[in-house]
């Protein structure tokens, strides 16, 4: 029983995480047409900005949050502005603007590692202890359901936002028809930007909840990225509920084939569960169309 | 003078170009000029086997427009396949079985990465293009996987040293010495591969290829069968890619999980874009400014990702239709020399 | 046995049936029209026949074999060709090889042939280069046989989709449109080919919306509304028809 609640709470953590990373993807991917694999790099940014602040210039933990959010919300909305939508105007293949999205991830990781260099990090204590709480005989840490619990609100501040102000509503509206849209008075281009900066902020809350239970380097991004990926897949790729599911279901598949398996496998049941939705079933849970012909 | 056809004209320019391009370092051994380096044997073997793996690439995403993020995991079972037949104390050793000689190994590693591209192509072929880049570095992620997870056969994260050397007919083909040999040897698989692409894109199967690309329900409509076609084209390419890898391997005499990682497959297609897709010249040309772009950078270790991310994404973003934009324009001029058959892929 | 037969042919999109329970058929060496007002349903049945789509119930017969469900790849091995409203040509390369590709059904070099150039392949290519400038010539496009296909005119791009079409020695030719956007000297050359065409032996079923050019060159048309036939007959039975006149208030030329 002990076992099974930290493997839970591990999970949750993981798969809330790996949420704000899938969210992104489907919220971009609707608005736009794209995949973006700069996302998880703009998480570890994030983390890394919140962490200098908090640890090394000792601002208060809220106060770090809150800028790298701004910052990195900045940062994404600057991307789609002045590279992608650059792309897109000259009609660029598919193919450019991923690689560009990729080259940008590479950039990232790069300038990390040569500011804060090669090292791995750790946050200090958001509570000033490390007392664990306890649940049944398992102790976790507060820092752990922090992230579960501020993540959950995410999401529904998200949805709330989405479907209930007019701004989230004229967001959906462009995404499902760019034309239409514009004719009912929307600015597609606008909507479209702070789609991405709404992705990259949510990517930079998960890496500023998620460090304090792991850790921060440049590498945070990497592994974090590809099971997103699968938690968007098997949701259903666009659909941002489809991306909740799916990524709560990868990480907690992650350890608890780590907790009662083996940890060498977990990858492997990860992987495997991504390739086999793939083939039989790629359009996810929540079905999202990705056929060919 | 029916002997004086185009075809005939290119086929002589590539000839010399071969035969030049063949001579070189045969001159610079016996010093007839410049100095010896070996260094400089590594680097154009890399640019050969590159060359190789570029090309396979070109078929899969310059002639039938499929793209693929993931082609590392074919250089990845090309490079261990190879190694793990060929080992004296790794892989089927293992399992007491005599290891192949590594021209053998090398060869069927190629095979294995054929098969396994065509297991692979079956569920891609359905799928949309952001898909099936999610598809293709799902691959690559779990071929990497395997070979890092299975200490016991290939050594995991640690790779494998002490790679055969390659001996035909009594001949030295790789030594701990010097590679010049060894860059006959790549050169000759070269050839041979670029010969059999440029029979394969001016065929019937070339064509449905290229139909395939350049508007696919009407390739459907004049009888191409799709699934089939794109199956042959990514066993095909990944042949190319595994080939490459198992050159690669025997070469440098040692590898690991490390060399096979996404940004390998992100290289190669940077490859492809810069020097031009859809033709023969291309790639290889693409191959050897890259490799050149990526060794010269060594001097600035710490920095050298970071450079080329950033030269990546300025290429993209001031040449994107043709990020083989000036590449281009050196391979169609390369082209009109020799008179070339057009297979470009333009957006 | 009639060359094709299109029995009780019905396709559902999520409860709007775009065709309903339609039912015709053509003989061997017809030309045949398949009209009707703007989204009656004719591009549809048009793809169901050509295998774009597969129907949600109903049956297509060519010469008494059953190919409603087939690919489209398999229909043009059976016979059927087809050319297309929007045009689909393969635009970055030469016309000669955009009617190479046309041949693919009935080329049979495979991938060993491909790699390694044997005798065969030669022979092979030979004749299939001197089949396409024969089709070139046929259709009028001899002299540009080295022009990139995305360099021809309107014209000429419709002319080279026939000529595509053709090259795959079809029995049963499927024409979307081929008038559209050409001036009346144009369509009376086209005129003038799909007769040809029909004097090698081949049959057409041909979508338009020109009426002269319908009625002039047809034998027998059906007439579809809201993806029903309200119509089957000679031009002349068709254009006396009330109903047909009704549905088309106001329409054709």
């Amino acid at each position: 029983m002990q076992m099974f609640i930290s493997v839970l709470v591990g999970g949750l953590v993981l798969g809330c995480t790996y949420g704000m990373l899938s969210m992104g993807y489907s919220l971009i991917y609707q608005a736009s047409g794209y995949m973006n694999f700069t996302q998880a790099n703009l998480l570890m940014l994030g983390a890394f900005i919140a962490w200098q602040m908090y640890s090394i210039w000792k601002f208060p933990f809220v106060v770090s949050l809150i800028t790298a959010l701004l910052i990195m919300f900045c940062v994404g909305w600057m991307m789609e502005r002045f590279i992608i939508r650059r792309l897109v105007a000259k009609k660029a293949k598919n193919v450019y603007v991923v690689l560009a999205t990729i080259a940008l991830s590479i950039i990232a990781e790069n300038a990390a590692l040569l500011i804060w260099g090669g090292r791995i990090n750790y946050f200090p204590s958001l509570y000033g202890n490390n007392d664990p709480i306890q649940i049944g005989s398992a102790s976790v840490t507060k820092e752990q359901i922090t992230c579960i619990i501020v993540a959950l609100c995410a999401m529904v501040i998200l949805h709330l936002f989405l479907n209930r102000t007019k701004f989230g509503t004229s967001m959906r509206a462009a995404a499902q028809s760019k034309t239409a849209a514009s004719c009912m008075g929307i600015n597609v281009n606008r909507t479209i930007g702070i789609t991405y900066g709404i992705a990259a902020a949510l990517a930079c809350l998960g890496g500023v909840l998620v460090a304090p239970t792991m850790y921060v380097s440049y590498q945070l991004g990497n592994n974090l990225s590809a099971k997103s990926f699968a938690g968007a897949v098997i949701g259903g790729y666009g659909n941002i509920y489809g991306a909740i599911v799916g990524s709560l279901v990868i990480g907690l598949l992650e350890t608890f084939v780590a907790g009662y398996v083996s940890s060498a496998y977990k990858e492997f049941i990860v992987y495997g569960v991504m390739i086999l939705f793939m083939i039989f079933k790629p359009s996810g849970i929540f079905n999202a169309k990705v056929y060919d012909i | 003078m029916k002997f004086i056809s185009q075809k005939n004209i290119k086929k002589l320019s590539a000839a010399v170009i071969l035969g030049l391009v063949a001579l070189v370092p045969f001159m610079m051994e016996k010093n007839i000029i410049f100095r010896q380096n070996k260094y400089f044997y590594v680097l154009i073997c890399l640019i050969g086997i590159y060359s190789i793996a570029t090309s396979g690439l070109d078929i899969l995403f310059g002639y039938t427009g499929q793209i693929s993020f993931g082609h590392a995991g074919f250089f990845c079972i090309g490079a261990y396949g190879s190694v793990l037949l060929s080992h004296k104390s790794w892989g089927i050793a293992l399992l007491g079985v005599s290891p192949l000689p590594p021209i053998v190994s090398i060869l069927i590693a190629g095979l294995i990465a054929a098969v396994i591209g065509a297991l692979l192509a079956v569920p891609a072929s359905k799928l949309v293009f952001h898909f099936l880049s999610l598809l293709t570095i799902a691959f690559n992620q779990i071929m990497l996987l395997f070979v890092a997870n299975f200490p016991q056969l290939t050594n995991g994260y640690v790779g494998i040293t002490g790679i055969p050397m390659i001996q035909i007919f009594g001949i030295d083909f790789s030594t701990r010495k010097s590679k010049f040999m060894y860059f006959y040897l790549v050169l000759f698989f070269l050839a041979v591969l670029l010969i059999l692409k440029q029979n394969l894109v001016h065929s019937r199967v070339g064509r449905g290829l290229i139909a395939i690309r350049e508007n696919t329900m009407a390739a459907n409509g004049c009888g191409v069968n799709l699934k089939k076609y794109k199956i042959i084209s990514f066993a095909i390419s990944a042949f190319y890619v595994g080939i490459a890898g198992a050159l690669y391997a025997h070469m440098i005499g040692f590898i690991s999980p490390d060399t096979f990682v996404q940004n390998t497959s992100v290289i190669f297609i940077t490859m492809l874009l810069f020097g031009g897709s859809g033709n023969l010249v291309g790639p290889v040309l693409g191959a050897m400014v890259i490799t050149f772009i990526q060794e010269g950078f060594q001097a600035l270790a710490n920095y050298r990702m970071l450079i080329y991310g950033t030269v990546l994404l300025l290429l993209i973003l001031y040449q994107p239709t043709g990020i083989a934009g000036f590449g281009k324009n050196i391979s169609s001029r390369l082209r009109k020399l020799g008179g070339a058959h057009n297979g470009d892929a333009r957006s | 046995m009639a060359m094709l037969e299109v029995e009780n042919l019905t396709i559902d999109f999520s409860g709007l049936k775009a065709v309903d329970d339609l039912s015709f058929s053509i003989e061997k060496g017809e030309i045949f029209g398949l009209i009707g007002p703007n989204g009656a349903g004719k591009t549809t049945t048009f793809n169901m026949i050509s295998g774009t789509f597969k129907p949600t119930s109903g049956k297509v017969f060519l010469e008494g074999r059953r190919i409603d469900g087939n690919y489209m790849y398999q229909n043009n091995q059976l016979g059927i060709a087809r050319t297309y409203q929007n045009i689909n040509l393969f635009k970055n390369i030469t016309i000669l090889e955009n009617i190479l590709i046309g041949q693919h059904s009935r080329l049979s070099c495979g991938l060993f042939s491909a790699l390694f150039h044997p005798p065969k392949y030669y022979k092979e290519e030979k004749k299939a280069v001197e089949k396409a400038r024969n089709i070139l010539e046929f259709v009028g496009l001899k002299q540009k046989e080295d022009s990139i296909a995305s360099a021809l005119s309107y014209g000429e791009q419709r002319l080279l989709e026939i000529a595509r079409a053709l090259a795959s020695d079809p029995t049963l030719l499927l024409l979307d449109e081929p008038a559209a956007g050409m001036n009346p000297t144009e369509k009376e050359s086209l005129a003038n080919l799909v007769t040809r065409i029909r004097e090698r032996g081949i049959t057409v079923l041909l979508v338009e919306h020109d009426m002269k050019f319908v009625m002039g060159i047809t034998e027998r048309i059906c007439v579809l509304n809201y993806g029903k036939r309200i119509a089957l007959g000679t031009p002349a039975e068709v254009q006396a028809n009330p109903e047909v006149i009704e549905a088309y208030l106001g329409r054709g030329d």
